[in-house]
């Protein structure tokens, strides 16, 4: 049941006049039993898996809470981790490390048949496993201030609007608005609808539309000009940006329906003047529980090398974020290009700040960084999407040859209209300071646009295939 | 309270003239008190307070005021 679909349109609809109808006290049973049903339309099996997790983190999350003794408490955290890495680790890394061992003796020139099992993924996995780690983790922080019973940590673990590719959400932030009591207000529903509207406009529009390009350059990149090349990996830029911010915008709609306010998950990424600043922006909900959870915590283990401490923290950082969003050795280069990037950053200060007395110009300066910025960005996303290595390194040969097709210039008119269109949702958002940009216009236009949305959105939905969302793989 | 002595350390650190600080306040809060220069606050909190906290103390603090009962604790403990 994918958020781009009529059925789950259906589902959500009905779901939310329940939500309303039903006693309030019944409104966590009623949200526990939507969630599983949403995740039994994927897969029954994997709902298991779910919810014997949920159980498991739940009883030792008490255990946790209860215990006086602080080692007693740090082996109980070590122990829930460990349960939920390596469950994480079966069933998302299996397939990578077997294959990378096999790969390993065959260079080390042994023969080998080692057994592989074809592990499939559970949906949602790396996303629901960050969020009872957050929870065990507040629990042994002491952030968590409130208390829970089963059915609202339940409800928590499995809560159907972040399941699928977040944002993930802090057990400090979402259990106390699972406890609390949700009166029906027009204004959410009026919020989560355009909030709905804008998600699918980004999604379907913008990132299917660019995303049909996309694969077919990135398929076989040897049949194009420079200049098709570069589109693609710049269309690519802008899809898996609408792709998942649309995902997101559409994730806090559906909550809000419910009553819920949850993450803003993007604040104009390509708007950021350095690498960390764009860390600021992008997937907020995971970057902040990189930092809080793997950042920091290494950061303060290693403090007494200073800098270097911090850059020791910032690469393994990185590297395992690259690691956390698809098990291969792309994605490991990709987390490892954007650590490095940053420790960069940190190693040139002087220089930066020599550069910058050049500059004057406040304005143009910013400009220049920004431009800088995307780029660095642009370029780690080739690794992001190529199926491997020589996919990538084929792409960014083709780059430079610096040459012209027959079609170069309809490529550039496509490219310039996404990017527009992209970039004055960004403007809009930025200037309004506020992600439902649609409630900022005045009445008639929001309507019209709205009515003019859905329309077209639905005509691509009926006519076509619907695209899955790009993060719900990971 | 903030003691004089803990809001020097960290206006040194963080080269800033003059900025009061509360015990409410959170790191975020302090101009130039980011993710990065986190460590070399704690660094010299450590040095000037000749103390040495662990991990776990330093991931529990949720605002000014428990770093400084954190110290507090730790120079008491030290005086003894």
């Amino acid at each position: 049941m994918q958020f781009n679909s009529f059925i789950f349109l259906f589902f959500i609809t009905l779901v939310s006049v329940l939500y309303y109808l039903v006693p309030p006290k019944l409104r966590n049973y009623l949200l526990l039993l939507s969630n599983y049903l949403f995740y039994f339309y994927f897969d029954f099996v994997f709902a298991m898996l779910l919810f014997v997790l949920t159980s498991i983190t739940y009883f030792l999350g008490n255990k946790i809470n209860d215990s006086t003794d602080h080692g007693k408490k740090r082996n109980l955290v070590v122990f829930a981790v460990v349960i939920n890495i390596l469950a994480l680790a079966f069933f998302k890394y299996f397939n990578f490390f077997t294959e990378s061992f096999i790969s390993l003796l065959n260079l080390l020139g042994f023969n080998n048949n080692l057994f592989t099992l074809k592990i499939l993924l559970p949906l949602g996995i790396s996303f629901y496993i960050f969020q009872t780690l957050s929870y065990i983790l507040d629990i042994y922080y002491e952030t968590l201030e409130v208390k829970s019973n089963f059915v609202e940590y339940a409800v928590f673990a499995s809560f159907f609007p972040t399941i699928v590719a977040g944002p993930i959400e802090r057990a400090s932030r979402l259990l106390p608005q699972i406890k609390s009591q949700k009166e029906f207000k027009l204004n959410n529903i009026k919020e989560g609808t355009y909030l709905i509207i804008i998600g699918l406009f980004r999604k379907v529009l913008i990132g299917d539309a660019c995303g049909k390009i996309v694969n077919h350059i990135f398929a076989d990149p040897q049949y194009y000009s420079s200049i098709e090349v570069f589109t693609a990996v710049i269309l690519y830029t802008f899809q898996i940006y609408n792709d998942f911010a649309g995902y997101s915008s559409m994730a806090r709609g559906v909550a809000k329906l419910l009553g819920f306010d949850i993450f803003i998950n993007f604040r104009q990424p390509y708007f950021a003047t350095s690498v960390a600043d764009f860390w600021r922006r992008w997937h907020i909900s995971l970057s902040l529980w990189l930092k809080d959870y793997l950042f920091v915590p290494l950061q303060m283990k290693y403090r007494r090398y200073r800098m270097w401490g911090n850059i020791i923290a910032m690469m393994i950082t990185f590297t395992l974020c690259g690691f956390w969003h698809g098990a291969s050795w792309t994605f490991i280069f990709w987390g490892f290009l954007h650590g490095f990037y940053m420790s960069f950053a940190l190693l040139s200060v002087k220089q930066k700040q020599y550069f910058k007395k050049l500059m004057p110009n406040k304005k143009s300066l910013t400009i220049l960084q920004a431009a800088i910025t995307f780029f660095l960005i642009t370029f780690a996303w080739i690794f992001f999407r190529a199926e491997n290595f020589s996919n990538a390194f084929l792409i960014i040969e083709k780059l430079f040859e610096f040459s012209t097709g027959e079609f170069a210039f309809r490529f550039i008119k496509i490219l310039f209209m996404y990017l527009s269109v992209s970039f004055l949702l960004d403007y809009m958002e930025y200037k309004w300071d506020t992600d439902i940009i649609l409630l900022k216009l005045k009445p008639p236009v929001r309507y019209a646009i709205s009515v003019a949305i859905l329309f077209i959105v639905f005509a691509y939905l009926i006519t076509s295939d619907k695209a899955p969302f790009i993060y719900a793989q990971f | 309270m903030i003691s004089d002595k803990l809001k020097s350390t960290i206006l040194k650190e963080l080269k800033l003239d003059e900025f009061e600080i509360s015990e409410e306040m959170t790191a975020d809060q302090v101009p130039g008190w980011d993710s990065l220069s986190h460590l070399n606050v704690i660094l010299a909190v450590e040095q000037d307070f000749n103390i040495r906290f662990n991990s776990y103390e330093l991931l529990k603090l949720k605002n000014i005021g428990e770093l400084q009962s954190l110290i507090n604790s730790k120079t008491v403990k030290s005086s003894r």
